[in-house]
């Protein structure tokens, strides 16, 4: 006669959550090793909590993986530099400090995997067709060993004391020396979409959940907002096969930054290549008509203020950033578009706390752009070590849309209620700016690809 | 003043003058007998009866002035001398809150003889705050019946109860066809259908009268409803519950830094040497007590930030715990290291802070799933 083995089972006690397991039995109430659970009588006991039989179920070990990093984790008994965010702006200030100190412990906090990759490639990277692997520079575990500092991943920060230089955690609490507030803004949801049914394109995870998404055919997306982030995704989308919405409050998109004359040009250049333009609309509400199921997309409506119904696969939310201020005012920083620092030492209104990138906000003003913050984390890293002359100069960055069938370049801070002067307008380029005391404070300029 | 509180007033004193006979009780009465709590695992009904009579159950109370900050206070002055009084002081705070959320007039009816412990009440929501967040199944099931459910089922440990007394407990209920439909919140009497078993040995909170607890087919009826469905009602009440845990830990975390400070003048100078000192533990004491009490002036607050830094407080009480209680035990040396000194009792009432529901580990895993982001799947 063959046997065939059957495994061994574990069952769980659904009160006190022991785990019998077949193969050792429970040799203490009589069952040897090997008792299978239907042979156990009934009026058995479980060895911890007393209740019978039947209060057993099944169990499955989970399959578990424990980041290494946390294991090694040991900077709470010597308080460091800890830095909260592992975005650009948490990787480049450790670099900073690696750069003059290789011994004060620095501890990474982040929500994420602490993976290091460029943020301004989300927007473009599925119609690009760039992978994963050439996203991701390194790994987050790997940076960590490279400049010798711990890397908390997976990890909150729920609590901070500036008194008692503490910040509390999701895998407990840890004191600093100095801290330094990287962890960026957090994209908004507009009225009428529930957050579960909109994608925000602001960190590689839910990047990555739209890519896979959108791997499994050509689909119709609904984008939110037309600032860059928006304009920049329509785009690339619209590139990589799909069938793009644009939808908007203003009249044209990046209707906050640009004027009439150039915010046309762009709506034609959009509408040319394919993308449907909604501009003065927002969303009403939304709602599931087909649900997502295994590879195949869901179906969502969405009602817009002008009462117009369309139909997407997707929906992706670009309605700007703004921080979560729960933290640092419970820190007692105040904040005004951003956690407010000094805008020479970035130094926040708390000793010993720093911050710098997009959570930050320099009189009044956020600056959410990468260019200046390896010259934040330099001023930071430089007024951590005692140069207290090594200061900021903030100068608004030179930008560049990352848009394949048009140049568009800003240059200065635009003001507002000062009128543009167009300098230049033909079927190439249009050329605008505003003065200001006979100076030129910024200039536009939106041209044809070549 | 909230007339409710007025009437508190009235019937007990200012909230100082509570406070004060409350702190005076626990020391004078409570202290010299946590031992025999502790070690001969004595239900202190009495004490308990006295510290209703004082007011010490009633400030957080609606029908009292919705005065968490006394309730908090109270129970750190009782647990400051004993921590397993500390925690059946939470229990019965929490069931008289069950009963009074309910808006059931039967159950309000019931509330003074809660309020001011003429009863004694506990609370059987271990299981299911573990099972709604995800964490493990639901132990007790209902199926309906006429007039109210019938339920049955195994918890493992509820403290602050007996023949005769109550608790606060929650069901799945089953539809006819065995799918899960709802669950039913409700106030368990102790009759004779009900089966105390006794719990093995624990380590510590010796004298909470705590029994695991089966029923089969025990029928609950409209006068014993706290709410049903008892969902929306567990969000509304779930902040509320947890902070004033809160209330209990500090009353620990106080009592571990009296003992550092009590062998001051003999061993100063070489605990100097060590870490967490009393001053350093006081620090964080005050700054933890001073966000729980804050948090108490919105008990019932909506807000996903409120849940949040209320979870957040509590963890932080079980961290501290954890340390002033070892660090009692590091400045007090061979004298705390004996059986029946209170600072060797306090380490197991800090353990028991840490790990009771929400344990740290829940709590931040908790934390964790408010924290993250929703996307679409």
């Amino acid at each position: 006669m063959t046997a065939t083995k059957i495994e061994w089972q574990l069952f769980i006690c659904r009160a006190c959550g022991l785990i019998y397991n077949e193969e050792e039995g429970d040799p203490d109430s009589g069952l040897a090793p090997g008792t299978r659970f239907e042979d156990i009588p009934e009026d058995w006991e479980c060895p911890l909590c007393g209740v019978t039989k039947a209060d057993f179920e099944p169990f499955e070990k989970p399959n578990i993986q424990v980041d290494a990093a946390v294991i090694n984790n040991n900077s709470n008994k010597t308080p460091g530099i800890i830095i909260v965010g592992a975005g650009i702006a948490g990787w480049t200030m450790a670099e900073a400090i690696r750069q003059h100190d290789t011994t004060t412990p620095i501890t990474i906090i982040t929500a994420c995997s602490g993976d290091v990759y460029h943020k301004p490639e989300l927007s473009v990277a599925i119609g690009r067709k760039i992978s994963d692997d050439s996203l991701i520079k390194n790994r987050g575990t790997e940076s960590a060993k490279e400049l010798g500092i711990n890397l908390l991943p997976n990890t909150f920060v729920v609590g901070l004391s500036a008194k008692l230089k503490t910040v509390r955690t999701t895998r407990g609490s840890f004191k600093y020396k100095k801290l330094i507030l990287a962890q960026g803004a957090k994209s908004t949801v507009p009225n009428g979409i529930p957050p579960e049914m909109t994608w925000r394109i602001n960190h590689f995870s839910s990047w990555h959940g739209l890519k896979e998404q959108l791997s499994t055919k050509a689909q119709s997306i609904v984008i939110v907002g037309a600032g860059m982030i928006g304009c920049e995704l329509a785009e690339n989308l619209n590139s990589a096969g799909h069938d793009v919405t644009l939808v908007f409050r203003g009249s044209w998109p990046l209707a906050k930054l640009i004027p009439e004359i150039t915010g046309k040009r762009l709506l034609e250049t959009f509408e040319a290549q394919g993308i449907r333009c909604i501009s003065n609309a927002s969303i009403e509400q939304t709602k599931v008509i087909e649900a997502q199921e295994n590879q195949t997309c869901g179906l969502y409506e969405l009602r817009l203020s002008n009462s117009e119904l369309i139909e997407a696969n997707q929906i992706v939310s670009a309605t700007g950033l703004q921080i979560d201020t729960r933290i640092p005012v419970m820190a007692g920083l105040s904040c005004d578009n951003g956690i407010a620092v000094n805008s020479s030492t970035l130094k926040t209104e708390q000793d010993d706390i720093y911050a710098l990138g997009d959570c930050i906000s320099l009189a009044g003003e956020s600056c959410r752009f990468v260019s200046p913050i390896l010259k934040q984390a330099k001023v930071i890293a430089a007024q951590i070590r005692g140069e207290a002359d090594q200061l900021y100069h903030h100068e608004q960055p030179r930008v560049r849309l990352k848009l394949d069938t048009c140049n568009l370049i800003m240059e200065g801070q635009p003001i507002k209620n000062i009128p543009w002067t167009t300098v230049n307008h033909d079927e190439q380029i249009i050329l605008v700016e505003q003065r200001q005391d006979d100076r030129c404070v910024s200039k536009i300029e939106l041209s044809r690809a070549s | 003043m909230h007339a409710a509180a007025v009437e508190n007033e009235n019937i007990l004193g200012s909230p100082d003058s509570i406070l004060k006979n409350v702190h005076n009780f626990a020391r004078e009465k409570l202290a010299p007998v946590a031992n025999k709590i502790d070690q001969e695992g004595y239900y202190p009904v009495a004490e308990m009866q006295s510290l209703g009579q004082l007011g010490a159950f009633s400030g957080h109370l609606d029908r009292y002035g919705t005065q968490f900050d006394l309730a908090l206070k109270n129970m750190e002055s009782i647990s400051r001398y004993c921590g397993s009084t500390g925690f059946i002081a939470w229990c019965q705070n929490v069931c008289g809150l069950y009963m009074e959320q309910s808006k059931n007039k039967a159950l309000l009816d019931r509330l003074d003889d809660q309020a001011f412990a003429k009863h004694l009440g506990g609370t059987g929501l271990s299981n299911p705050m573990k099972s709604l967040t995800g964490i493990e199944t639901m132990a007790l099931h209902a199926t309906a019946t006429k007039g109210g459910y019938h339920v049955s089922g195994t918890l493992p440990w509820v403290s602050n109860i007996g023949k005769n007394q109550y608790f606060g407990a929650i069901a799945s209920v089953k539809n006819q066809d065995g799918s899960h439909s709802h669950e039913i919140f409700f106030l368990m009497d102790i009759d004779e259908t009900v089966a105390l078993n006794k719990c093995p040995k624990f380590s510590g909170m010796e004298g909470t009268s705590t029994w695991g607890v089966t029923v089969e087919n025990y029928f609950v009826g409209e006068a014993n409803i706290i709410a049903d469905p008892a969902l929306p009602y567990i969000k509304n009440i779930r902040p509320a519950f947890i902070l004033l845990q809160v209330g209990w830990g500090l009353g620990v975390i106080q009592g571990a830094i009296d003992s550092c400070r009590e062998v001051e003048a003999g061993l100063g100078h070489v605990n100097q040497y060590l870490h967490n000192r009393p001053d350093q533990l006081e620090d964080e004491l005050l700054e933890l007590r001073e966000r729980a009490l804050d948090l108490a002036k919105t008990p019932y607050s909506p807000e996903k930030d409120h849940l949040i830094n209320v979870l957040d407080v509590r963890a932080q009480t079980s961290e501290l715990s954890l340390k002033a209680s070892e660090s009692a035990l590091l400045h007090q040396g061979a004298r705390g290291y004996l059986m029946e000194s209170d600072v060797q009792r306090r380490v197991r009432e800090a353990h028991f802070v840490a790990i009771v529901t929400p344990a740290i580990k829940h709590l931040r895993w908790e934390m964790a799933k408010l924290m993250k982001e929703t996307m679409p799947a």
